[in-house]
């Protein structure tokens, strides 16, 4: 049937291959655009009544205001992680080497920190603040746990 | 022509003819032979395509939408998506409403986003009882780097009244600590 009466040719594989080609180049291109995406997961602040009152364990709230960051302590029995110390904003590693000595120090310090803001924070630095929270120098977890604080309007 | 250039002629077709003979005989190469390559190519658009399949559902970034860095190690997993641009709120791709300096241009204010969730979480408590997928508050948030903490405070405290309570905020990959 190839040809107009002539005898059988093998299949011309050039037009394929010149697809192929172009494929291949979109393809290649499209992935060189694609911005790869990974998820942050965070615990909101939970709604309703409280628990019994029963102890909780200590935990941190890290609080970025305009011009500087704060580690509050927060806890029930008053175990050493209470008060505040203040950082100077964009500071991470000094704000992760603050929190791992505490870490280190506090005996039964919750996984769990409160990432907390200021309304005119933009979100890129509460993001900041979230990486400088999760790991340690040596990669280990430092407060995998986060809890975003949200601002409630009066 | 004379009668020896045609013997001549002849000959050297003759001899054409027997090398070509010869060469299909001992499996020679006859032109370049493309069956290989074609394999080659075949071989990297399915290794591409596969790669492609693997990206992200398809959330297109602009100058108005970039998520910032970070370098969290998590995987996107499916969940509502709920988009916060420079200029508009969006729920699984549609507009719920537009921003003007980060605020609501809505007179109903961030309760019309309060709104648009609880239809959906209503739609997918349906699809629970229709299909025994179980709802679980998941919810998919992409904000843009230079919005305000505000902003995205009031987003997750409408999302969290209406029982979207595990949050996964979604940035790009390749931020340092």
């Amino acid at each position: 049937m190839a040809g107009g009466g002539g005898g059988t040719e093998d299949l011309n594989l050039v037009p394929y291959l010149d697809i192929m080609v172009n494929l291949i180049m979109f393809m290649v291109t499209v992935t060189a655009y694609i911005v790869q995406l990974k998820q942050a997961p965070i615990i909101a602040p939970t709604y309703g009544s409280g628990g019994g009152g029963g102890d909780q364990k200590p935990f941190l709230t890290v609080a970025i205001g305009t011009t500087q960051m704060q580690i509050l302590g927060g806890s029930s029995g008053g175990n050493g992680a209470g008060g505040a110390e203040t950082i100077k904003k964009g500071d991470w590693a000094k704000l992760n080497s603050r929190l791992k000595q505490l870490k280190d120090t506090v005996p039964n310090l919750a996984d769990n920190l409160v990432v907390s803001a200021d309304r005119a924070v933009p979100y890129k630095e509460v993001i900041k603040a979230m990486d400088a929270v999760r790991l340690d120098v040596s990669g280990q977890p430092l407060f995998p746990n986060v809890t975003l604080a949200t601002v409630v309007n009066k | 022509m004379s009668v020896d250039a045609k013997e001549s002629r002849l000959v050297d077709d003759e001899m054409l003819l027997r090398r070509r003979r010869h060469r299909k005989i001992d499996g020679g190469i006859e032109g370049l032979n493309l069956t290989a390559m074609m394999d080659i190519m075949t071989i990297i658009l399915v290794f591409l395509i596969k790669q492609y399949e693997s990206a992200p559902d398809n959330i297109t970034l602009t100058d108005d939408l970039m998520p910032p860095k970070s370098s969290t190690p998590d995987e996107l997993e499916p969940a509502v998506t709920l988009t916060l641009s420079q200029g508009a709120v969006l729920l699984d791709g549609i507009k719920v409403f537009g921003l003007v300096n980060h605020q609501p241009e809505t007179a109903d204010g961030w309760g019309a986003l309060g709104k648009a969730l609880s239809v959906r979480r209503d739609q997918l408590k349906m699809i629970e009882k229709a299909s025994g997928k179980p709802f679980d508050g998941a919810l998919r948030v992409i904000a843009d780097e230079n919005t305000p903490y505000d902003t995205v405070s009031q987003v997750l405290l409408q999302a969290g009244r209406e029982q979207f309570t595990k949050f996964k905020l979604i940035l790009q990959a390749g931020g340092s600590k």
